[in-house]
């Protein structure tokens, strides 16, 4: 089910221009009109929460001079697209049929603008967001949604249903996601963090960062330090390292993208003690 | 000193959008200043809701911006926070 969010963003944006709306007026309309529809989704978490929450992901901060990039984002038929994209990976692997909200991403985030095109998304076993810029390509989308759509598959076919996961989950969850966009679209798509690192880089930080510590859960303050990175951990390092072992498990066995999708945490960690 | 000193320095702790010169836009909390930069933290701080992303991931830890750089600041709702 594709979420009519084109329509909350219509009235939402008609609102704060009929009222001629501040910045903190936006905010409260668009939690309104964007994230209180988002309620039913989330499970004992208030609106602000969701919110605060989205904005991390990359969802669009509002502010007074937004008109007309929203009035375009709406011209937009982005979700004609996503249908396609997402009919085509749901047969091909078998895949859940989470809920899909798009919405506009947050445009005035260097970060995001130069790194991620733009482009950001978040994603959980039932559920999916896309955040997409008002100049998104049908190649930029297609990048983020098979992204995010792996994410949904590996979760609901491999997890339990509020089963706590740990750093190496995520780690092996981000690496197969940005390896199948590569092959999928070629190496000049998905996060431009992301680049292969030499063998013994890779051993170094594997060995002082993961090693001893692939059972740290998600709330661990570790955990996110890890993936996205901090003052002393390499930028999205989670990622970086998923995407080196996935890779090189992928290049040196021939295997379709739908098996490396639910492969066992095991069998990389395994190719990756053979190697050593 | 920029003017902006001390308005920041009055503020730490509240949410705010500062806009610079070059159209750079940045939201966070006043986490300090000095003579030069405001340093920014990210919002948040509510509960973790989990989920997996790109490698995107909130505004930046620990941003300085130099205060000669900064056009606005306009502070945020406490609610949003």
């Amino acid at each position: 089910m594709i979420g009519k969010t084109d329509r909350w963003i219509k009235k939402y944006i008609k609102e704060a221009e009929e009222n001629n709306a501040n910045t903190s007026d936006r905010i409260k309309l668009q939690q309104d009109y964007v994230i209180n529809p988002l309620l039913p989704y989330f499970n004992g978490v208030n609106t602000m929460e969701i919110q605060q929450h989205l904005y991390q992901f990359g969802l669009f901060i509002p502010h007074k001079n937004e008109k007309d990039k929203i009035v375009r984002w709406l011209k937009k038929d982005f979700k004609s697209h996503v249908q396609k994209i997402y009919q085509y990976l749901q047969s091909k692997w078998d895949g859940p049929s989470p809920s899909i909200f798009i919405l506009p991403s947050n445009e005035e985030n260097r970060e995001l603008s130069i790194l991620f095109n733009g482009s950001s998304g978040l994603s959980y076993p039932d559920k999916l967001f896309l955040f997409l810029p008002v100049d998104a390509t049908t190649k930029q989308l297609a990048a983020l949604f098979i992204h995010e759509y792996s994410h949904v598959c590996r979760l609901h076919h491999l997890y339990k249903e509020n089963q706590e996961m740990t750093i190496l989950d995520a780690i092996i969850l981000e690496g197969i996601a940005e390896v199948i966009v590569r092959k999928k679209l070629g190496k000049d798509a998905g996060n431009q963090y992301i680049r292969k690192l030499d063998n013994d880089v890779f051993e170094r930080y594997w060995n002082r960062w993961i090693k001893g510590k692939e059972a740290t859960k998600r709330h661990d303050h570790l955990h996110d330090k890890i993936m996205f990175g901090s003052h002393s951990i390499p930028k999205n390092l989670g990622y970086l390292l998923g995407y080196h072992l996935v890779n090189q498990y992928a290049e040196e066995n021939s295997i379709s993208m739908k098996k490396l999708l639910y492969l066992e945490n095991e069998i990389f960690l395994s190719s990756l003690e053979e190697r050593n | 000193m920029s003017s902006y000193y001390h308005l920041c320095a009055r503020n730490i702790g509240r949410p705010v959008r500062v806009v610079t010169h070059n159209g750079e836009v940045h939201h966070g909390i006043i986490d300090r200043v000095d003579s030069y930069n405001l340093y920014l933290k990210p919002m948040g701080g509510g509960r973790n809701l989990g989920g997996y992303g790109i490698g995107f991931y909130g505004w930046g830890l620990g941003l300085g911006i130099a205060l000669g750089s900064i056009a606005t600041i306009a502070f945020l709702p406490f609610f949003w926070w």
